[in-house]
C-alpha cells in the first residue's frame, strides 16, 4: 500500500513541476494560507433577524412538502404525537434513547402504539415510524442537523416509513456558514447529518417521489 | 469568460480601424457597408485595410495552431497602427481577445497581442460602451427575434445588441423559446459533424420561425450563413413550411437610420 | 460503455438513439437547467462572485495537493477510516476484493458512484463470487438491465417511466404501473432486504476535508445512508482530486452543488462521515475504509487541464450541453460523457483512451454554455481547443474537416487572399459544388450557400471613397 502511495505522490509531484504558462510555483505560496473566505460573499445577504429566520426555516420545510409545526413546550407536543399516531394507525416506532428521556416517553405503549428505543436492529426495520432528537438546524435550507452519538441510532432517521425530529428553536441557525461553525463544536470523531426533507427520487422521467429508501414523511416538531 | 482580454480606451478616437471579417469579405459586402454607415453617421471617419484577410478562427478550432499563428501574426500586423478596431463579428472579436491569449501565451508575440487585442471592440460593444449610445435614431417598426451568438459570451457585450435594438422607436423583441442555446454552426464543426449541427439548427430554426417575430436579427454572419443554407434547403426540400428574413443587426440599426 | 478501444464515433451513436431516448434526455435536461436558474436566482444575490470563489477554493487545493493528501490521511486515520491508494483501477479493484473475501460476506450494497463505473467493479466483484446490488434507483435500474449510465448524476436520464415499468415487470418485481410511486415503492421494498442483509456497503465520497478528517457525501434516496451505516464493513472510494483543504470551505460549495445540479437548495442528505462506530456511538459499521483512486488524474494535474480537476460533479454542463442533448450520454460511450466528459475521457487513460475518445473534444460548438453553468468556472471550451491542439497531428481529422497548411499561406498573403476572392466569384458556385471537397460536400447535405454577391465589398468600398473624394 506504501508503494501504491509512493506511486501516486510522484506522479503528483511531477505533474506539478511540470509548470504552467503564467509559471505558477506551487512551493512559492503556504498551502495552509488558504484563500479568503469572506462571509458576506458566502451568506450572500441572508437575514439574521431571529423572526425572519424562523419564517424562512418554517418555509423551507414546507417548500420540500414536509411538515413543521411550533409548540410552546414538551408536553403540547406529546399530546400532539400520540394524537397524531392514534389517528393515522401508526403502530410501530423506534426512538433514541436521549429523545425518550427529552419526551419523558418510555418504551412500550405510546398511546395505541408501541415504541421502542432503537438500539435493535430488527426494531429498526420494521418500525414504521422514528422519533429522534435534532442538534441544530439550518434556517436557509430548511435543514436538521443530527451529530451521531451512544444515545442514537445512526437508522433511527433512516429506516422508518415517517420521522418525527424534534428540534428546539433556539437551535435554528440563519445559514451554512453557521452550521460549519457549529461543526467545529462538536467532536469531529462523531459523524454529522445533515437532513433536508424526507427522502426522495426524481429519477424516473423527472417526476418527483417523496419517500425513496428512507422517510416518505417527516415532521419538524419544534419547542419554542 | 476569464482570460478575455479587456479593451481600454486610453485616449479619444477619431478614427476606426474596419475589421471586414472573411465571411463578409467574400459572401457579405453588405454587412461591412453597414458597419461603416453606422460609425460614419457617429462621426467616425472608417478606414479599411485592405492587406485584412482573416482573423485565423478556422485554423484554431480545428487545432491547427500553427496554421492559426500564421494567418494571427499576419492579422496582427495589419492592424497594429489602428486607434480603433471593430468588428461587427462577434467570433472574430473573441478570436482576437479570447483566441489569441491562448495561442501566443508565454511567446514573445504576446505584447503585439495585448496591444491590438486592447483596442479591439465588438461594434455593439464600442456603440455602447465607448460611444455611450443611449437611443439609437431612426425608426423601424417591426418585430424582431434575436439570435444571440455564443461568442459574446467570451466578451462583454452580452446583451450589446439586444439593447441597441431596444432603443430602436417601433422595435419590438419578441421572445423565443431557448434562446440561449447555439444554432450549430460553430465554425469546422458544421462540416466535422453535420448531423449534430444540423440537429441544433434545426431546433434553433423551429424556436425563431416559431416566435411572432417578422425578422430574424444576429451577431454573428457564420451562424446566419448556417441558419440561411438551412432553412433554404429545409423549405425547397418542403421539411419547413415557412421562411423567414435573417440578416445582421447592423443592418437593421443602418435601415432605421434611413427612415429620418 | 464499450472496454473496446475502437474509436467512438460520437455522430454514428447519437444517430442511432431512438426519438424515444432524445425526446427522454431533452426534456429532463431542460427541466433540470431550469430548476438550477431558478434555485441560483432564488436564493443568491450573487452566484457569479460565490462560484468563482469556489473555483479558487478548488484550484488552491489541487495546486498543493500533496499537502492536501497528507494532512487528510493523518485526520482520516485519526478518526478510525483506514486510509488506502490506488494508483490504478486494477489496484482498487483489488483492496476492495480484498477487503470483502476478509469480511466474509455475499451481499454487497452499493450506492451510485461514477469512480466504481470507472474501475468497472462490479464485473469483478462478481468474478469473485460476490452479489453487488446497485441500491441507487437510477443506478439500481440499469443493472437489472443491462444497461450503463448515461449521465453522471441522474443515470437514467434517457428511460422514461414506460420503460422502468417494463424492467420492472420483467424483472419481477411487481405488477404492471406506470405510477412512479409505486415504481419507486417495489424498488423501496426490494431493495429493504438487501439494506439489511448486505455486510459490505461500497459507496463513492463526494468531497474528502482535510483539516477534520471527514469525508462528505450528498444524496437524496437514502440508499447511501443504509449502505454507509448499516453493514459492519464501509468501503468509500473516490479520485484523489476530491480533498477539500478546510470543513468551513464547504459552505461555498454545498451553496453550488445541488442548486447547480437539480434546483435543490441542498440534497436530502449531506453526511459528514467521520468513520467507523466509536466508543461514544451506540451503532455504525466496524469498519470504515477510504481508498483515495489516481487512475489518470494526474495525467491532468499541472499542466493545460488542471481545472478540470476542480470538477465537483454536478452535471451542470451536462444538462446544458446541445451536443449531449442530441447524441445523448450514449453518443459519447464513456463513463463521463457531455463537456466534462469530453476532457476527461480522451486524458484519464493516457495514449490510449486519446485515441478512443479523440473525436469528443472536437464533438462542440465551442459555444461556452458548459463554462457558464459551472459551478466553479472551469474554462471548458479552452480546454477542448488545447485538446484539438494536443491531437493535431497526431490522430487523422474527422473526414469534412478542412485543413488549414495551404490555406494558412494563402490567408497570410493578401495578394493571393485577394486572388482567391476573385476567382471564387468567376467560377462561382456551379463548379464547386461538384468538387470532391469533403467540407463541400459535408455543408451542401444539408445546407444552401448563398450567392457570390455581384460585386464584392472591396470594389464597392473602394467606388464609396471614390464618391466621399468627389464629394470633398
Amino acid at each position: 500500500m506504501d508503494d501504491q502511495k509512493t506511486i501516486i505522490f510522484d506522479k503528483i509531484q511531477s505533474a506539478l513541476k511540470k509548470g504552467r504558462h503564467e509559471g505558477f510555483i506551487p512551493e512559492a505560496i503556504d498551502p495552509s494560507h488558504l484563500p479568503d473566505l469572506s462571509e458576506t460573499l458566502i451568506r450572500q445577504n441572508k437575514s439574521q433577524d431571529p423572526k425572519e429566520i424562523w419564517l424562512r426555516f418554517e418555509k423551507q420545510i414546507t417548500d420540500l412538502g414536509d411538515t413543521v409545526k411550533l409548540f410552546p413546550d414538551v408536553s403540547s407536543l406529546c399530546n400532539w404525537l400520540k394524537q397524531y399516531l392514534i389517528e393515522n394507525n401508526l403502530n410501530t416506532g423506534v426512538m433514541d434513547s436521549d429523545a425518550s428521556e427529552y419526551l419523558g416517553l418510555s418504551p412500550g405503549e405510546f398511546g395505541l402504539s408501541k415504541v421502542y428505543l432503537a438500539n435493535i436492529r430488527k426494531t429498526l426495520f420494521e418500525s414504521v415510524y422514528g422519533i429522534t432528537l435534532v442538534d441544530f438546524a439550518i434556517a436557509e435550507t430548511g435543514t436538521l442537523g443530527i451529530v451521531s452519538h451512544q444515545s442514537r441510532s445512526r437508522l433511527t432517521s433512516l429506516t422508518p416509513d415517517v420521522h418525527f425530529a424534534i428540534l428546539e428553536q433556539s437551535k435554528i441557525v440563519p445559514d451554512l456558514v453557521d452550521a460549519l461553525k457549529l461543526h467545529q463544536k462538536f467532536n469531529k470523531n462523531n459523524s454529522i447529518t445533515w437532513i433536508t426533507g424526507s427522502s426522495r427520487t426524481a429519477d424516473i422521467d423527472g417526476i418527483l417521489i417523496q419517500g425513496a429508501h428512507g422517510p416518505k414523511k417527516l415532521f419538524v416538531l419544534v419547542v419554542e | 469568460m476569464n482570460e478575455s482580454i479587456v479593451p481600454i480606451v486610453d485616449k479619444p478616437i477619431k478614427g476606426v480601424s474596419l475589421m471586414l471579417t472573411c465571411l463578409c469579405d467574400v459572401f457579405y459586402p453588405e454587412v461591412g457597408l453597414a458597419t461603416a454607415d453606422c460609425l460614419e453617421s457617429l462621426g467616425y471617419t472608417v478606414h479599411f485595410d485592405e492587406r485584412q484577410t482573416c482573423c485565423g478562427q478556422p485554423a484554431f478550432n480545428s487545432g491547427d495552431r500553427a496554421a492559426a499563428r500564421k494567418v494571427a501574426l499576419h492579422t496582427l500586423d495589419v492592424f497594429k497602427d489602428a486607434q480603433a478596431i471593430v468588428t461587427s463579428s462577434g467570433s472574430c472579436a473573441a478570436m482576437i481577445r479570447w483566441g489569441y491569449p491562448q495561442l501566443f501565451r508565454g511567446q514573445p508575440e504576446y505584447e503585439r497581442v495585448k496591444q491590438v487585442a486592447e483596442r479591439t471592440w465588438e461594434l455593439s460593444e464600442f456603440l455602447t460602451q465607448v460611444v455611450a449610445v443611449s437611443s439609437w435614431p431612426g425608426s423601424y417598426p417591426k418585430k424582431i427575434a434575436l439570435h444571440r451568438s455564443c461568442h459574446l459570451r467570451e466578451l462583454s457585450a452580452g446583451t450589446g445588441p439586444e439593447k441597441l435594438l431596444k432603443s430602436v422607436v417601433g422595435l419590438e423583441i419578441v421572445p423565443i423559446e431557448t434562446p440561449e442555446q447555439c444554432c450549430g454552426f460553430g465554425g469546422t464543426f458544421s462540416v466535422s459533424f453535420p448531423w449534430t449541427s444540423r440537429e441544433m439548427g434545426c431546433s434553433k430554426l423551429d424556436s425563431l420561425i416559431q416566435s411572432e417575430a417578422d425578422e430574424v436579427v444576429s451577431s454573428d454572419m457564420g451562424c446566419l450563413l448556417h441558419l440561411n443554407g438551412l432553412m433554404e434547403k429545409e423549405f425547397s426540400e418542403g421539411r419547413l413550411q415557412k421562411k423567414i428574413n435573417a440578416r445582421h443587426y447592423v443592418e437593421v440599426l443602418r435601415d432605421s437610420m434611413k427612415k429620418d | 460503455m464499450s472496454s473496446s478501444t475502437h474509436k467512438v464515433n460520437i455522430e454514428n451513436i447519437g444517430k442511432e438513439q431512438t426519438l424515444e431516448t432524445r425526446a427522454s434526455v431533452l426534456d429532463a435536461s431542460r427541466k433540470k437547467i431550469i430548476s438550477r436558474s431558478h434555485a441560483l436566482r432564488e436564493n443568491l444575490n450573487d452566484s457569479n462572485s460565490l462560484r468563482h470563489l469556489a473555483s479558487k477554493l478548488r484550484l488552491h487545493a489541487l495546486n498543493h495537493l500533496p499537502h492536501f493528501l497528507e494532512e487528510a490521511e493523518k485526520n482520516l486515520t485519526e478518526n478510525g477510516i483506514q486510509v488506502h491508494w490506488a494508483s490504478d483501477g486494477e489496484e482498487a479493484r483489488k483492496i476492495i476484493g480484498e477487503l470483502c473475501k476478509k469480511a466474509d460476506v455475499k451481499i454487497i450494497s452499493k450506492s451510485k458512484s461514477m469512480v466504481t463505473e470507472e474501475i468497472e467493479l462490479n464485473p469483478y466483484l462478481e468474478s469473485l463470487g460476490f452479489e453487488p446490488v446497485e441500491t441507487d434507483l437510477g443506478e439500481f435500474v440499469v443493472q437489472i438491465s443491462d444497461d450503463h449510465p448515461t449521465h453522471i448524476v441522474t443515470p437514467i436520464i434517457h428511460i422514461n417511466g414506460k420503460q422502468v415499468a417494463q424492467i420492472f415487470e420483467k424483472e419481477g418485481l411487481g405488477e404492471y404501473t406506470e405510477d412512479p410511486e409505486i415504481l419507486t415503492g417495489y424498488a423501496r421494498r426490494h431493495l429493504r432486504k438487501v439494506f439489511r442483509e448486505a455486510g459490505v456497503g461500497i459507496t463513492g465520497a463526494n468531497f474528502v476535508v482535510a483539516d477534520t478528517g471527514r469525508f462528505v457525501t450528498v444524496s437524496n434516496e437514502g440508499n447511501l445512508r443504509f449502505c454507509a451505516n448499516a453493514p459492519k464493513l464501509h468501503i468509500a472510494i473516490t479520485g484523489i482530486e476530491k480533498v477539500v483543504a478546510s470543513e468551513d470551505q464547504m459552505a461555498v460549495l454545498l451553496n453550488l452543488l445541488a442548486r447547480s445540479s437539480t434546483g435543490q437548495n441542498l440534497t436530502v442528505y449531506t453526511q459528514f462521515f467521520s468513520g467507523p462506530k466509536k466508543e461514544n456511538e451506540a451503532d455504525g459499521p466496524e469498519e470504515s475504509h477510504l481508498i483515495f483512486i489516481d487512475n489518470g488524474r494526474t495525467n491532468l494535474l499541472g499542466g493545460d487541464y488542471h481545472e478540470m480537476l476542480q470538477c465537483i460533479r454536478c452535471g451542470a454542463c451536462l444538462n446544458v450541453c446541445p451536443v449531449y442533448r442530441s447524441v445523448t450520454g450514449r453518443g459519447y460511450d464513456s463513463v463521463y460523457p457531455g463537456p466534462m466528459g469530453a476532457v476527461f475521457s480522451p486524458l484519464l487513460g493516457g495514449e490510449e483512451s486519446m485515441k478512443k475518445y479523440s473525436e469528443l473534444p472536437k464533438a462542440s460548438s465551442l459555444c461556452g454554455a458548459c463554462e457558464e453553468v459551472c459551478p466553479v468556472a472551469i474554462p471548458i471550451p479552452k480546454m477542448l481547443l488545447s485538446l484539438r491542439d494536443d491531437l493535431h497531428g497526431k490522430v487523422p481529422p474527422i473526414k469534412g474537416t478542412p485543413s488549414f497548411g495551404p490555406w494558412s499561406y494563402m490567408t497570410s498573403h493578401p495578394a493571393l487572399w485577394k486572388a482567391s476572392l476573385s476567382t471564387g466569384k468567376t467560377i462561382g458556385w456551379g463548379a464547386a459544388k461538384i468538387l470532391p471537397n469533403a467540407s463541400l460536400q459535408s455543408w451542401l447535405k444539408s445546407r444552401d450557400l448563398p450567392d457570390w454577391p455581384k460585386q464584392s465589398f472591396r470594389s464597392l468600398w473602394k467606388k464609396r471613397l471614390k464618391t466621399v473624394r468627389k464629394n470633398h
